[in-house]
């Protein structure tokens, strides 16, 4: 559906379609298909829907594996209000950028006795240089004109200590962008009572798992919300953040929107700005007309009907 | 406690501390509140490990302190731990931090009617100040979770629901993820919530939990965490509903308590300026007042502050008014004066 979307519009993609349900490879080791790998590191370029990991699968999760696969080092959210989606908040125009290979998400925690326990949370020099040169990179890029680095330093002081300084150590080469430091508690505060001033945020992996959720809530949750990883070697695998929701598979009932959005992420990544442009006005429009919506946006039509209507606007405006 | 009066150690702190604990001050002596201060002196620039050890033997002496937030100087070396934390649990254990997050309808916010109560563990978990440097470029930073301190918080956590009349309390955790520290967490509040079968009891994963206080508040009632969602839940609940300037907080242990403002923020930029919300700061005294079974006074007080913040209307600019800080508390006292009279004509 989503590529039929995309060759009515006529944007210049060639698609492959890769499954990337894990199996055992040599050595026992689980890994994902080698020819979806080897798809890949060819096109470098991935647009993926939501995954689902079975419980007690016997495997790791399914996002884990692709992003240990590919160093998916920086998640990238950007959260802009919807015009035509009412949410207490409007006006939110940010982006935030979350360190995603280590942190609290180290995944290494052990019993010491009986009763006490130590999960420990990893921050290294390298992975904080390289997500910070991601964020101002970025900045620079598309006209953001501050960067804010997240981190409590007060009270864990060597670890985001660490990470503060390679912020700051990175800053000094990008001083055409604004370089401003922020506690943790204090952004959450301030966000919730005027996220119009936050621009990009950089920040490791928990509190970027928060706080891009906390930005995903304030303009209408994981349904409209795009989402990018950025790996090693030019790969970039772009989704949708939300669940796989399978009571309403296969009945053409879903959102396409947040799937939608994230293609038009990948289209800025890749440089065709005017296609991307032109989808995502088509897909504000259609949502601020209101007359044909998903139901979770209030409206009564079916996906193939909110993608055909995007479609129609896209071909309109050609 | 001592010939009718109590003693309660103050600590001004930094900031805009120093002033808004001169306006507590100056309300309690207004309206005779039989309450003695004993003034710590303790802030960023002077102080040194005895100057700590003498404030904690202070509230050790007095049970009961009132607070200003101490700013941490990051930039010093990591020996150099947080003053607030040193004073919250290293000898004192005041494990349960407590906020209560209330809608002022005098106060304009995009949600309405929120009466969230936040319990967060305050003594372990991120906040262990327990990192190295393991090879250069590397940095490991511990948190720790006990079976012994989840139970007692989450025991904390259902009796106080229990006591308030509240009927269901959430934990907050990221299990799917930390599945031992977080795990222990949760199974040690469900170990808890069994024993309360009155009271209902869910869990939420962190990051769901932000995306829905701030799209569908009204949906918690009770929620108890670790140390860090604490930090992170209370200020998005705080910003809920208008602010730092309006939440007051208190820090419970077995045999001590510690009352501040429930953000801990220095405010550093607006002190001095006589613009500071002094709200939080007045309720949280009214907090210790019901501590110390002072009913009658802190009834009063809170009286008085909410017909301020929400008939008189009269707003600091925080929450969007004119009003300084001083303005504020005259009307404060007037309202106390006005309640007084009420009383002494029904009499």
């Amino acid at each position: 559906m989503k590529i039929k979307n995309y060759s009515l519009c006529e944007v210049p993609i060639q698609w492959e379609e890769r499954n990337v349900t894990a199996i055992k490879g040599p050595g026992g080791k689980w890994m994902i298909p080698p020819e979806a790998k080897e798809s890949m590191d060819r096109s470098k370029i991935g647009l993926k829907g939501p995954l689902k990991t079975p419980i007690a699968a016997g495997h790791p999760s399914m996002n884990l594996l692709l992003r240990k696969t590919f160093d998916l080092y920086a998640n990238v959210r950007p959260c802009v209000s919807i015009e035509g989606y009412k949410t207490p908040y409007t006006d939110v125009d940010l982006v935030t950028i979350r360190e995603n290979t280590e942190g609290e998400y180290s995944g290494i925690e052990h019993v010491i006795v009986d009763g006490v326990v130590q999960s420990i949370k990893l921050i290294t020099e390298q992975a904080s240089r390289r997500i910070a040169e991601y964020a101002f990179e970025y900045a620079r890029n598309n006209q953001r004109s501050s960067v804010t680095a997240v981190h409590k330093a007060n009270i864990m002081r060597m670890s985001d200590g660490l990470f503060l300084r390679k912020c700051r150590e990175v800053a000094e080469n990008y001083k055409d962008v604004k370089f401003t430091e922020m506690y943790l508690d204090t952004v959450c505060l301030n966000m919730v009572q005027d996220p119009t001033q936050f621009d990009v945020l950089v920040m490791p992996n928990l509190y970027g798992d928060i706080l891009s959720d906390l930005c995903a809530g304030l303009i209408g949750g994981l349904g409209v919300t795009p989402s990018g990883n950025i790996g090693a070697n030019g790969v970039a695998i772009f989704e949708s953040v939300h669940g796989t929701a399978p009571d309403i598979a296969g009945k053409d009932l879903a959102n396409p929107t947040a799937l939608l959005l994230s293609a038009v992420m990948m289209l800025r990544h890749m440089g065709l700005h005017a296609d991307a442009k032109k989808i995502e006005t088509a897909c504000y429009d259609t949502i601020r007309d209101k007359k044909v919506l998903t139901k979770d946006l209030g409206g009564n039509s079916k996906c193939s009907e909110f993608t055909t209507e995007i479609c129609r606007r896209v071909q309109d405006m050609d | 406690r001592y010939g009718g009066r109590h003693t309660v150690t103050l600590i001004p702190g930094d900031g805009i501390g120093p002033e808004l604990l001169n306006h507590v001050r100056e309300l309690f002596r207004f309206s005779c509140v039989p309450l003695d201060f004993e003034v710590v002196n303790i802030n960023s620039s002077i102080t040194s490990e005895d100057d700590i050890n003498n404030a904690i033997t202070a509230i050790r002496r007095n049970g009961v302190a009132l607070k200003g937030n101490l700013e941490t100087n990051h930039t010093l070396p990591p020996s150099h731990k947080s003053r607030n934390n040193v004073l919250r649990y290293t000898g004192l254990d005041l494990y349960a931090n407590v906020m209560r997050c209330q809608s002022l309808p005098g106060v304009q916010t995009r949600h309405k009617n929120i009466d969230i109560i936040i319990i967060r563990e305050n003594t372990e978990g991120e906040y262990s100040s327990l990192e190295h440097e393991s090879v250069p470029g590397v940095v490991e930073s511990l948190k720790i979770i006990t079976r012994n301190n989840s139970l007692r918080i989450a025991d904390y956590a259902f009796q106080l629901a229990r006591e308030k009349g509240r009927r269901r309390v959430t934990a907050v955790h990221k299990a799917n993820i930390m599945k031992l520290a977080d795990g222990l967490f949760l199974q040690c509040c469900r170990e808890v919530a069994s024993g309360y079968p009155d009271i209902a009891f869910d869990s939420m994963i962190v990051d769901n939990t932000t995306m829905q206080l701030v799209s569908k508040p009204h949906q918690f009632d009770v929620m108890v965490m670790p140390n860090l969602y604490g930090n992170v839940v209370s200020n998005v609940c705080a910003g809920l509903v208008g602010g730092p300037g309006l939440v007051p907080g208190a820090n419970y242990g077995h045999n001590y308590a510690v009352f501040e403002t429930a953000t801990r923020n220095t405010g550093k930029s607006i002190a001095g300026r006589n613009i500071a919300n002094p709200t939080a700061m007045l309720l949280a005294s009214c907090l210790m007042l019901d501590h110390l079974k002072l009913h009658d006074y802190a009834s009063m007080i809170r009286n008085a502050v909410f017909a301020t913040m929400n008939e008189s209307l009269l707003h600091t600019p925080d929450i969007g008014g004119q009003g300084t800080t001083s303005e504020m508390v005259q009307s404060v006292m007037r309202n106390i004066k006005s309640i007084i009279f009420r009383m002494l004509f029904i009499i």
